[in-house]
């Protein structure tokens, strides 16, 4: 049980944005809560849930000291602000990101990493850790100014990948690519338009890969601290990559190479 | 049906391709961004009436991602008309090796949309839909695709079994992709049409659609049992497969 100060002073801690302080839908929670590193204050089952997931729920719960509580559908709609719950959501305190100098003590020799300069988009923000998390890679780097944050929706977009691979935030990504270049890493940029088709480069180093804003592109200051900029050659004549489609086919290539006989 | 589009991308394309569909598009009070700017002068020049709502921009204030995309602009546009499946396998269209897709009850529409988007980048001759338990052609569709339903030619079918037939006696070979094939693409045979087909995100394919793929391929190769979304698989498997790729250098 939590004595009354320690809660407090956790309750201080959540974000106020309702939207990002609960995450929802059974996959998300079940995933968080089994993962047991992103810390949830507050546990929500509606009562459409069966004996199994309510078995599972309470007992998982309990392992993150949680309590479960049972509630009805309107009141978790209530709660979380979204019909889409599938009868499960979580309050969360903010999301224990690493430091960078966490993450580097960490990381493997020949380590991959992405970092996301300045993402917007949830959905591009999930499936890049969800790729990144399937396709190999040690670790996502993100800023904080004009970044999303993990959300709900980055949960679910990365099909629970946030509770498995680090993510570490800073708020300096060029200190962090100058400290990373300095571990020996090289820093490789996705931009549209580069002229050195993503095929030509060769991933055996130890590699940092920075993928942008999706309307701006990567900073200056971090462009310029590229060792290289790639692009996806187009087969067609139109239009443009999505940046997690992009980052996708990017993180591919990364490890493909590394699998190479 | 008409549409209500809000990425200017997507309405520049349809200005572009189908001037004639785009019936109003609405600015926001006050200066445009440069991408509605190039939109509203491109209605200009069509003669389509573009109005300045006086209104506060409508807030968004519930859900979902791409809000920086959703402002007070936007474009009432016709919904664009899909073809006939034999359209898609004409010999005209068959002659020269290219890369066909067929989404079979993919549900969530930002992966229809993405498809789209990344299926335009890289030249796909044509997208077969399923009609049902599939995501409808929504705006949420034509404003992920970002312009990707413009340029891409989409019939959509009842189910895949004529879709298959059609793309197999014009010389197609036939992928499914699957979570437990083995196969990976690294080395794609060169000059071959091909047909991949996606299953729904949570199913995969059919079995009775599995069964008549001559191979199938993995949707995560390399990776661990944690797949990828279905949308960034689609962009790898097609930079795999569409014929104009640089040659593999390692």
């Amino acid at each position: 049980m939590v004595d009354s100060s320690r809660r407090r002073s956790v309750r201080r801690d959540v974000l106020t944005n309702h939207n990002r302080c609960w995450i929802w839908g059974r996959h998300a929670v079940l995933a968080t809560l089994r993962a047991a590193r992103w810390p949830i204050v507050e546990l929500l089952i509606g009562d459409r849930a069966d004996d199994a997931l309510w078995d599972e729920a309470a007992r998982l719960a309990k392992e993150c000291g949680v309590q479960a509580i049972a509630t009805d559908d309107g009141s978790l709609t209530k709660a979380c602000r979204s019909s889409e719950h599938q009868g499960m959501a979580a309050r969360m305190s903010p999301f224990p990101y690493h430091t960078v100098d966490e993450l580097i003590a960490t990381l493997p020799a020949q380590a991959m990493l992405v970092v996301l300069d300045r993402l917007q988009d949830p959905f591009n923000f999930g499936a890049i850790v969800r790729s990144a998390s399937t396709l190999g890679l040690n670790g996502v780097v993100i800023g904080e100014q004009e970044q999303v944050d993990v959300n709900s929706q980055v949960v679910r977009s990365s099909a629970g990948a946030v509770n498995h691979i680090p993510l570490a935030r800073t708020h300096d990504l060029v200190a962090t690519i100058d400290a990373l270049r300095e571990q020996g890493f090289q820093i490789v940029a996705a931009s549209e338009r580069a002229d050195r088709p993503l095929y030509q480069a060769s991933f055996q180093r130890p590699t940092v890969a920075i993928i942008g804003n999706e309307g701006r592109g990567i900073r200056p200051e971090l462009l310029a601290r590229c060792d290289q900029s790639l692009s996806i050659p187009m087969s067609g004549s139109v239009g443009s990559l999505n940046a997690a489609v992009a980052a996708g086919i990017l993180f591919y290539e990364m490890r493909r190479q590394r699998l190479a006989p | 049906m008409s549409l209500i589009l809000k990425n200017p991308h997507s309405v520049e394309a349809a200005l572009r391709v189908r001037p004639a569909d785009v019936f109003e598009v609405r600015l926001a009070l006050g200066t445009p961004s440069p991408r509605w700017a190039a939109v509203a002068e491109l209605a200009r020049q069509h003669e389509i009436p573009i109005r300045t709502s006086l209104a506060a921009p409508e807030r968004q204030s519930s859900h979902k991602g791409k809000s920086e995309r959703v402002g007070a602009a936007s474009a009432t546009v016709q919904e664009r008309s899909d073809l006939l499946i034999d359209e898609l396998f004409t010999q005209e269209m068959t002659e020269q090796p290219g890369l066909w897709l067929a989404l079979e009850q993919l549900q969530d529409p930002h992966n229809v949309g993405a498809i789209f988007r990344t299926a335009a980048f890289f030249g796909v001759k044509g997208i077969i839909l399923t009609r049902e338990r599939s995501a409808p052609l929504s705006a949420t569709v034509y404003d992920t695709a970002s312009g990707g339903l413009e340029y891409v030619p989409f019939a959509v079918a009842s189910n895949l079994s004529r879709t298959i037939t059609l793309a197999r006696s014009a010389g197609l070979a036939i992928l499914g992709t699957s979570e437990h094939a083995a196969q990976n693409l690294d080395h794609p045979p060169a000059n071959r049409s091909t047909l991949l087909i996606f299953g729904n995100e949570e199913q995969g394919l059919r079995r009775v659609t599995q069964e008549s793929c001559d191979e199938l391929c993995s949707l995560a190769p390399h990776g661990p049992i944690q797949s990828l979304n279905v949308s960034v698989a689609a962009g790898v498997l097609m930079s795999k497969l569409t014929p104009a790729k640089s040659p593999v250098i390692s």
